[in-house]
């Protein structure tokens, strides 16, 4: 059962010709862990604006639990881990999250017991009656914008960069917090860079690329067929000025991307048999005298390098999308 | 069951704007200071001129007390301390960071304006009206009558507060450079409508001329010398006739504020960070 209906969201802003979001659909279900990927200026970070309701969608609808984003109560449902900590810095670290707890609207008789308990959650070892928001670290930072996120136990969950300035301490910290909570049935929806914690912890990605969702997939069927393979072929015996041309052709017609080339071989990303199938023959046909093809199995982190590495040159700043909010 | 965010005012947003934020005594330095200048005024005022001074005199320095406590820039410091969270984080202009995050929470941008006004507005006139009865208390120490204090005082200093607190409101809801861009453009009115109404028409007559200096004398009366408007209501209900239209043009204000404020975060797009 769908909870995150987003049905081609737009979004552009003033005084930017490039759309930020570009008829973006994707559907996140019920305690699902749903993790969004891209290069920098991708979009990632005004489609949870979009469903944080921060940001007006140019066009498209988005309904979390069948509501619009911008209703109060679905609101009550969500919690959000900012990816920059942009917290009310004077405030204790109890103050910070009695306010946040009022904010959420939870009855203050339950105010001390859930502090005590999302503190614990994120192990942060502070005096939260003396600490001030100010005097942490930025590793404390995350843990505690992570506290006020799962203060009052949301149904969503909404992590921008949850591991983003944590020591290798927090890394371990955020994995086991997530996989608890997706054990617990709560929906989180995460963005991180951190592309082996997006392995293994989310269920689904959603490669975006200047602003367009380019695949939703599942990690069980990235693992499967998504891959690598490697082809190598004799030395040829006259020099070809236009082998390389020739290849990068071949791996767009074929839908193969062209990952890496060396001397006597290449790397591509192929999809299904079919397709590696096909790529071979175009390599026979254009007299590449292939000995050998072998399947590498493709993670996360070479999916995304591939994205990127075909997004250089063309990349969306993010102030060219005009996010920030001055330009708007 | 209440829904969150059902109530017209947070709770959690009216304590933080009123007192938490003055939890650690340092930032309640200047409001002690503001509470206690009237005071000082009084005892000043008393060991210059000593007690032998005319029943006139007392008078007009009781007057001079009075228009303290209509003096718009006091009640703008005042509302400024109260409704902006950059007084406390050391910063001259707030970030619209920590409303971001605020947003994502189940509030009403309605209600948040309405509970900032409210909170800035008590927190405002307690500080004042508190100055009040020192400067009182002070007065009647050195056994002069220095400040009238009946209610048609703390009215006026609740309608100033409010004013505002009101005003503040609405720059506070906007984008940094929108807030300071609405600040001078309506204190450029303010400071040439006084000019405007001081002199005669000049020689040579333009339309498009005429219809800017209108509109900038407009907002002018409608905003004040100093905005937003300032308002005695002792000399008001004092004179022979009152002017149901001054009065009526600081109440007004304070709606149009709070309706300006809160259509300007309804329509504020709020980014959280740089992807």
């Amino acid at each position: 059962m769908s909870i995150i209906t987003v049905d081609s969201l737009s979004k552009s802003y003033k005084n930017s010709k490039v759309k930020a979001v570009d008829n973006a659909s994707f559907q996140i279900e019920k305690g699902e862990v749903f993790g969004l990927i891209g290069p920098n200026g991708a979009g990632k970070t005004t489609i949870f604006s979009c469903l944080l309701a921060l940001t007006n969608p140019s066009s498209g609808t988005i309904e979390i639990d069948g509501r619009s984003p911008q209703d109060i109560q679905v609101k009550a449902m969500l919690g959000f881990l900012p990816e920059r900590p942009c917290y009310n810095r004077w405030m204790t670290v109890r103050q910070f999250l009695q306010y946040h707890h009022g904010l959420a609207g939870h009855p203050a008789s339950e105010r001390e017991a859930e502090i005590k308990r999302v503190l614990a959650l994120v192990e942060l070892d502070v005096d939260p009656k003396k600490r001030r928001i100010k005097e942490l670290s930025r590793g404390m930072l995350q843990r505690i914008g992570l506290a006020q996120a799962l203060i009052g136990k949301p149904q969503i969950c909404f992590l921008d960069e949850p591991t983003s300035g944590m020591d290798p301490l927090g890394f371990i910290l955020i994995r086991k917090l997530l996989l608890k909570l997706k054990e617990e049935g709560m929906t989180i929806v995460l963005n991180s860079h951190h592309l082996l914690e997006v392995e293994r912890v989310c269920d689904r990605v959603a490669f975006i690329r200047r602003g367009k969702i380019e695949e939703v997939s599942s990690l069980a069927d990235l693992n499967t067929i998504r891959q690598m393979l490697k082809v190598e072929w004799l030395p040829q015996t006259e020099d070809d000025p236009t082998r390389q041309e020739k290849l990068a052709q071949l791996a767009d017609a074929c839908q193969c991307p062209l990952l890496e080339s060396f001397s006597c071989g290449a790397k591509f990303a192929v999809a299904t048999n079919e397709k590696a199938a096909e790529l071979l023959a175009g390599l026979q046909k254009e007299n590449f005298s292939v000995y050998q093809s072998t399947f590498e199995k493709k993670e996360l982190v070479e999916l995304f390098l591939n994205e990127r590495a075909t997004d250089i040159g063309s990349e969306v700043e993010p102030d060219q999308t005009g996010q920030k909010e001055g330009q708007k | 069951m209440k829904q969150p965010g059902s109530a017209v005012i947070n709770p959690a947003i009216f304590s933080f704007t009123l007192y938490r934020k003055f939890e650690n005594p340092r930032y309640l330095i200047p409001l002690v200071l503001i509470m206690f200048l009237p005071a000082f005024m009084v005892a000043m005022n008393h060991l210059y001129f000593g007690s032998a001074t005319t029943v006139e005199m007392q008078k007009e320095r009781a007057l001079s007390m009075v228009q303290f406590f209509c003096n718009p820039s006091l009640c703008f410091i005042l509302s400024y301390l109260f409704v902006s969270e950059a007084f406390v984080n050391n910063k001259a202009v707030a970030d619209a960071d920590t409303l971001s995050l605020l947003f994502t929470r189940p509030i009403n941008r309605f209600s948040y304006v309405l509970t900032k006004f409210l909170a800035g507005t008590t927190g405002a006139s307690l500080i004042l009206i508190l100055a009040a009865i020192i400067a009182y208390c002070t007065a009647l120490a050195f056994g002069i009558a220095a400040i009238p204090l009946d209610p048609l005082l703390l009215l006026t200093i609740l309608l100033n507060t409010a004013g505002s607190t009101a005003f503040f409101v609405f720059l506070h809801c906007l984008p940094g450079i929108f807030a300071l861009s609405a600040y001078f453009v309506l204190l450029g009115c303010a400071g040439m409508g006084n000019g405007f109404s001081s002199i005669s028409n000049g020689s040579e007559s333009n339309a498009m001329l005429d219809l800017i200096k209108n509109v900038i004398l407009t907002i002018h009366y409608w905003c004040g010398d100093f905005m937003p408007a300032a308002i005695n209501l002792q000399a008001l209900f004092s004179a022979e006739g009152l002017d149901y239209l001054e009065l009526g043009v600081a109440v007004t204000n304070i709606f149009i504020f709070l309706y300006l404020a809160a259509q300007a975060l309804c329509a504020r797009e709020l980014s959280y960070g740089a992807d």
